[in-house]
């Protein structure tokens, strides 16, 4: 019981991260029809600056979260306004083209200079809090608070979309482009606010990752792909899905690596994947 | 027009297959043959990923069964050409398998569905690949005589010869380097930079894409990967169409001329 107690809660944090940061591609890509390559890579700067705030100031970890998200919001107001909005107007297949070749080289070069300004290039934050017993089961408090944090952004952000102007105007955008700029909707600073939101849940992500795990320049990639393959799962544009489809693949990984072994939970998650996609191929909730 | 490129592509052909007699370095025939398996990639990639308009992130997978195929087949002393031959029918039948489900996704569904039999463990990857064929196979293969699925399993054909073609020159593969993401990316970025859905655009934007690699790589070892990242940038800013596009040149020649917009 103890051990898949722990794997559970292992299994529902993962999600719960994996979540932050697919719920930001899935809005991106929703409003702005990018698929941003280097979504992963704003996950490893914001642990990186996690990891700076927390040995050269001292900030506790979970407090980080309050730097590490307006910073990569204002990032991913500049991002979008530098280098999507240039190709803004272009065909269909040129636009495709065009946003891959930019967010896969903005990717390739962060990646690359984090690995040459650091001399030591995997970053992990040693925070320990005492572990808490209920009944008879330890459970490490880092992980519970994580969550709690974690669950209360996703509730934060979702009230955001459903009872702000901005919020419903960005769900109008990702549901029907042209009604909403038909209904006077300014779509650019929509789009604006979307990368922005987008960037800023990776980063934060990027706050737990670095606590619980460790982070390193070259894992963004990979990581972009789990996030695709989570709002594929989910369904693309479908927020709850997203939210369904980190809990999936969360919950697989933890499961297959304690049972089966860790070098099989990546191919056990894309073949859940593969089965669901068969069964259902606009994803779960699509 | 047609007659004066077919022309011009046979004497340049002739010229590249004279060169290992003319020239005693190695080096220029390994680099050479690099561009080769690159550029072959890219062009199979952009049949379905150009012409087709399917972004498909797991041509990499038919160039890792292929890789794969060829050498578990030539280590245990089959002939040479049985062995290609092999990559190439197991890179096409992996192909016609998945191409019922997979054709039925659209666009991001799409891109993301073929990556998945990119994998990481030796033996894992392919026989996970090979599993996954063999569950479909049965269920699908009369779907082979769609169009797309033809494309992709020609594509995927090609790409399986130059799996083989690529292990044959080395002693050993890992799936990282025949499975890998790079192997995944490099053909989609090269037919993109030259120009995805021309005729010539992949084999350019191999020849480009591995010159820059290699030079970036003499001259700076540490930030190669900014530089070229910059330059994917750019391109994809100013030249969204890819270097083989004429009409693109022109116009950005005009803007950076006159500064119109």
């Amino acid at each position: 019981v103890q051990a898949l107690v722990q794997l559970l809660i292992g299994g529902v944090l993962q999600g719960g991260i994996y979540a932050l940061g697919a719920f930001g591609l899935s809005v991106i890509f929703g409003v702005l029809r990018v698929l941003n390559v280097a979504h992963g890579h704003y996950l490893m700067l914001g642990g990186m600056l996690t990891y700076w705030l927390y040995t050269a100031w001292g900030l506790p970890p979970f407090a980080a979260v309050v730097v590490v998200f307006p910073v990569f919001f204002v990032g991913g107001l500049l991002t979008e306004r530098l280098l999507i909005r240039p190709i803004a107007g272009m065909a269909h297949h040129e636009f495709l083209v065009a946003s891959i070749l930019i967010t896969l080289g903005l990717a390739l070069a962060i990646g690359d200079l984090t690995a040459f300004a650091l001399t030591q290039p995997e970053k992990g934050v040693d925070y320990l809090l005492p572990p808490l017993r209920l009944g008879g089961v330890v459970v490490s408090s880092l992980r519970l608070i994580s969550l709690g944090i974690i669950v209360t952004l996703t509730v934060v952000i979702h009230a955001f979309l459903r009872w702000t102007f901005v919020g419903r105007a960005l769900r109008a955008v990702m549901e029907d482009r042209e009604g909403a700029m038909l209904a006077g909707i300014d779509i650019q600073r929509i789009s604006m606010v979307a990368f922005g939101l987008g960037l800023a849940l990776t980063a934060t992500a990027g706050v737990f990752f670095v606590m619980l795990t460790s982070v390193y320049p070259h894992m963004g990639i990979p990581l972009t792909l789990r996030y695709l393959a989570i709002i594929v799962l989910g369904g693309v544009g479908n927020l709850p899905g997203a939210l369904l489809g980190s809990l999936v693949l969360g919950l697989s990984e933890s499961l297959v690596s304690f049972y089966v072994g860790a070098e099989w939970s990546l191919t056990v998650g894309f073949l859940l994947l593969i089965a669901i996609l068969l069964l259902r191929p606009r994803g779960l909730l699509g | 027009v047609r007659r004066w490129a077919a022309g011009l592509g046979l004497l340049a052909v002739a010229a590249i297959a004279a060169l290992p007699s003319l020239t005693a370095s190695t080096y220029v025939v390994a680099f050479l043959y690099s561009v080769f398996i690159a550029a072959i990639l890219a062009q199979s990639y952009d049949w379905v990923g150009g012409h087709m308009g399917y972004l498909n992130l797991g041509h990499a997978s038919f160039f890792g069964i292929g890789a794969y195929t060829f050498g578990i087949l030539f280590k245990t002393g089959q002939p040479l050409l049985l062995a290609l031959l092999a990559g190439v029918l197991l890179a096409a039948l992996f192909a016609v398998a998945i191409s019922y489900p997979f054709f039925r996704l659209r666009g991001a569904y799409f891109a993301l569905a073929t990556f998945v039999p990119t994998g990481y463990r030796l033996y894992h990857a392919y026989y996970a690949s090979l599993g996954l064929l063999a569950g479909l196979v049965a269920a699908t293969a009369w779907l082979a005589g769609s169009r797309l699925g033809l494309a992709l399993a020609a594509s995927a054909a090609v790409a399986g010869l130059a799996g083989g073609l690529y292990c044959w020159n080395l002693t050993y593969i890992i799936p990282g380097t025949v499975f890998g993401l790079d192997v995944a990316v490099g053909p989609i970025v090269m037919a993109m930079l030259g120009g995805s859905g021309t005729i010539v655009g992949p084999v350019l934007g191999a020849l480009v894409v591995d010159v820059i690699r290699e030079a970036l790589r003499f001259h700076t070892p540490h930030l190669a990967l900014t530089i070229y990242g910059g330059m994917l940038v750019l391109v994809g800013l100013f030249l969204p169409g890819g270097l083989a596009e004429p009409r693109r040149w022109r116009r950005l020649a005009r803007r950076l001329a006159g500064g119109e917009r």
